[in-house]
C-alpha cells in the first residue's frame, strides 16, 4: 500500500517515517498514484488573538492554509481514481474553540465542512473520506505524539469500512468528549 | 446594533425583528439603495434606523460603518455579520470551484467577520455587547454541491467557539445563528436548482422554509437580548427542526 501524506512540513515528514512498515510505503512524493492521502489541516504559524491581526496577519493563518487544504483535496481527489482512502488530520481546536487561535479553528471547522461536503461526492467513486483530530499540540511538533497517537490512529482508519466516510473520529484521550 | 448584508433576505428579516423590539439600527449594505429601503421601511413601523453601504471586504468601509453607527447612536451593543457572497448559490462541486468565487466567499464571509469584529470589539467591550455570526446548515452536514459555501461557513462556525473564548473575559458575546428561510438568495438557488426544493423541505421536520423576520429574525432577537446573557460560543439553528446535532 502506498500513503501519500500532504501537508504539515516536518510533521507530515515525521508522520511518513512512523507510518512506514512492510507492505506500507509512506512517502510524500505524488508519483506512482497512492492508495490513500492523508493530509494534514494547515496550522497557524503564529497565533494571536484577532484585535492585534492586521489583514495580512488573517490571510497568512487563515486564507492560504484552507486555500491549500482544498488544493490537497483536489489533488487527492485526482490521484485516487480508482478509489482510496483519504484523512485528514487536525487539532481538536476548531471543535472546542481556543483563545488566541481564531483563524486556526476557522481553518480546522472550514476544513471539517469542506470534509463533510466531499465525502458524500466521492462516494461513488470507492473513496472513502474521514477526518480526524487530536489534542492540541499533538501535531504541532514532530515529537508531540505522532508515533504513539497519530499514527496508530491513520493505521486504524485506514482499516475502516466505508461507513466511516465523512466521519469525524476524536482521538484526544477522552478531553473533549463531544458528541 | 449593526446589520450587514441588511438590504434583504435575512438581514432584512433581522433587522426588521430587532427593530419592533426597540432595537435602534444601522442597516449596512454593499448595495445603499437596498439599506436606504429597509431603513425607510423600519421607518413605516414606528422604529429608528440609519442606513450606511458597507463593503465588508474592505477594512475602510468596515471601520466607516463602524464610527458611522457610533456616530448616530452613541454606543454599539451588538454586531450581525449577515453579508454573504453571491456566488454561495452556485452550484460547483470541487473540482469545479472558480477561483474568484472562492475568493469573494472566503472575503465577505470570514474575511468580513474578522474585519467586523475587529473593528467593533472597543465598543462591544464597552457596552458588554454580542457579536452574532449568520452560519448556515451546511456548516453542519456538508454540501456536496456547495463545498467552499460550506467551508467558509464551517469557518464562521470555527470563529463563533473560538472568539466566544477569547473576547468573554472582556464581558462580550458571540454567538452563531443557522437559518433555513426564503430569502432572494434561496429563491436564486431554487430557481437554478428546482430539483432541491423537495429534499431541502423534507428534511426539516416542519417542512416548509423560514420567515426572513417573523422565524429567524426573531430567532436573532433571542440570541442577541439581554435573556441570553449567559449564552455565548453557541449555534442556534433555526431551520424547521433540519439539522439537530
Amino acid at each position: 500500500m502506498k500513503l501519500l501524506i500532504l501537508g504539515g512540513a516536518a510533521v507530515g515528514d515525521a508522520l511518513a517515517r512512523a507510518l512506514a512498515a512492510p507492505g506500507i510505503a509512506a512517502t510524500r512524493d505524488h508519483d506512482p498514484a497512492p492508495d490513500a492521502v492523508v493530509i494534514l489541516v494547515g496550522t497557524t504559524p503564529d497565533p494571536r488573538p484577532l484585535a492585534s491581526m492586521n489583514e495580512a496577519d488573517w490571510s497568512a493563518s487563515f486564507d492560504v492554509p484552507l486555500r491549500q487544504l482544498r488544493l490537497h483535496l483536489q489533488d487527492a481527489g485526482s490521484l485516487l481514481a480508482d478509489g482510496g482512502r483519504v484523512l485528514l488530520l487536525a487539532s481538536t481546536g476548531g471543535m472546542a474553540g481556543v483563545a488566541g487561535d481564531v483563524a486556526g479553528c476557522a481553518v480546522e471547522e472550514g476544513a471539517r465542512a469542506l470534509a463533510k461536503s466531499v465525502a458524500p461526492a466521492w462516494q461513488p467513486r470507492g473513496i472513502t473520506l474521514s477526518f480526524a483530530a487530536f489534542a492540541a499540540g499533538t501535531l504541532a511538533a514532530p515529537g508531540g505524539g505522532i508515533e504513539t497517537v497519530v499514527a496508530p490512529a491513520v493505521r486504524l482508519l485506514l482499516a475502516a469500512p466505508p461507513a466511516f466516510n465523512g466521519s469525524t473520529v476524536i482521538a484526544d484521550g477522552g478531553a473533549l468528549l463531544a458528541p | 446594533m449593526l446589520i450587514s448584508g441588511a438590504g434583504r433576505g435575512i438581514g432584512r428579516g433581522i433587522a426588521l425583528a430587532c427593530a419592533r423590539r426597540g432595537a435602534q439600527i444601522v442597516v449596512t449594505d454593499v448595495a445603499l439603495a437596498d439599506a436606504q429601503a429597509v431603513a425607510a421601511e423600519i421607518g413605516t413601523i414606528g422604529g429608528v434606523a440609519t442606513a450606511l453601504a458597507c463593503d465588508v471586504t474592505s477594512r475602510t468601509s468596515v471601520e466607516a460603518a463602524v464610527a458611522g453607527a457610533i456616530g448616530a447612536y452613541g454606543r454599539l451593543d451588538c454586531v450581525v455579520h449577515n453579508a454573504t457572497s453571491r456566488y454561495a448559490p452556485l452550484s460547483e462541486p470541487l473540482d469545479d470551484i472558480v477561483e474568484a468565487h472562492w475568493d469573494d466567499l472566503v472575503a465577505v464571509g470570514p474575511r468580513g467577520a474578522f474585519l467586523l469584529a475587529a473593528a467593533a470589539r472597543p465598543h462591544l467591550a464597552a457596552s458588554g455587547g454580542s457579536l452574532l455570526l449568520l452560519i448556515s446548515n451546511a456548516a453542519y452536514h456538508g454540501a456536496p454541491d456547495l463545498p467552499a459555501y460550506a467551508a467558509v461557513k464551517g469557518a464562521l462556525r470555527g470563529m463563533v467557539k473560538a472568539l466566544a473564548r477569547e473576547w468573554g473575559p472582556a464581558g462580550i458575546r458571540v454567538n452563531g445563528l443557522s437559518p433555513l428561510a426564503m430569502t432572494p438568495a434561496l429563491e436564486r438557488y431554487l430557481d437554478l436548482y428546482p430539483e432541491a426544493e423537495t429534499p431541502l423541505l423534507e428534511r426539516a421536520a416542519l417542512r416548509r422554509f423560514g420567515h426572513p423576520e417573523d422565524d429567524i429574525g426573531a430567532a436573532a432577537t433571542l440570541l442577541i437580548g439581554r435573556d441570553a446573557r449567559f449564552i455565548t460560543g453557541q449555534t442556534l439553528i433555526a431551520d424547521g427542526g433540519g439539522v439537530m446535532p
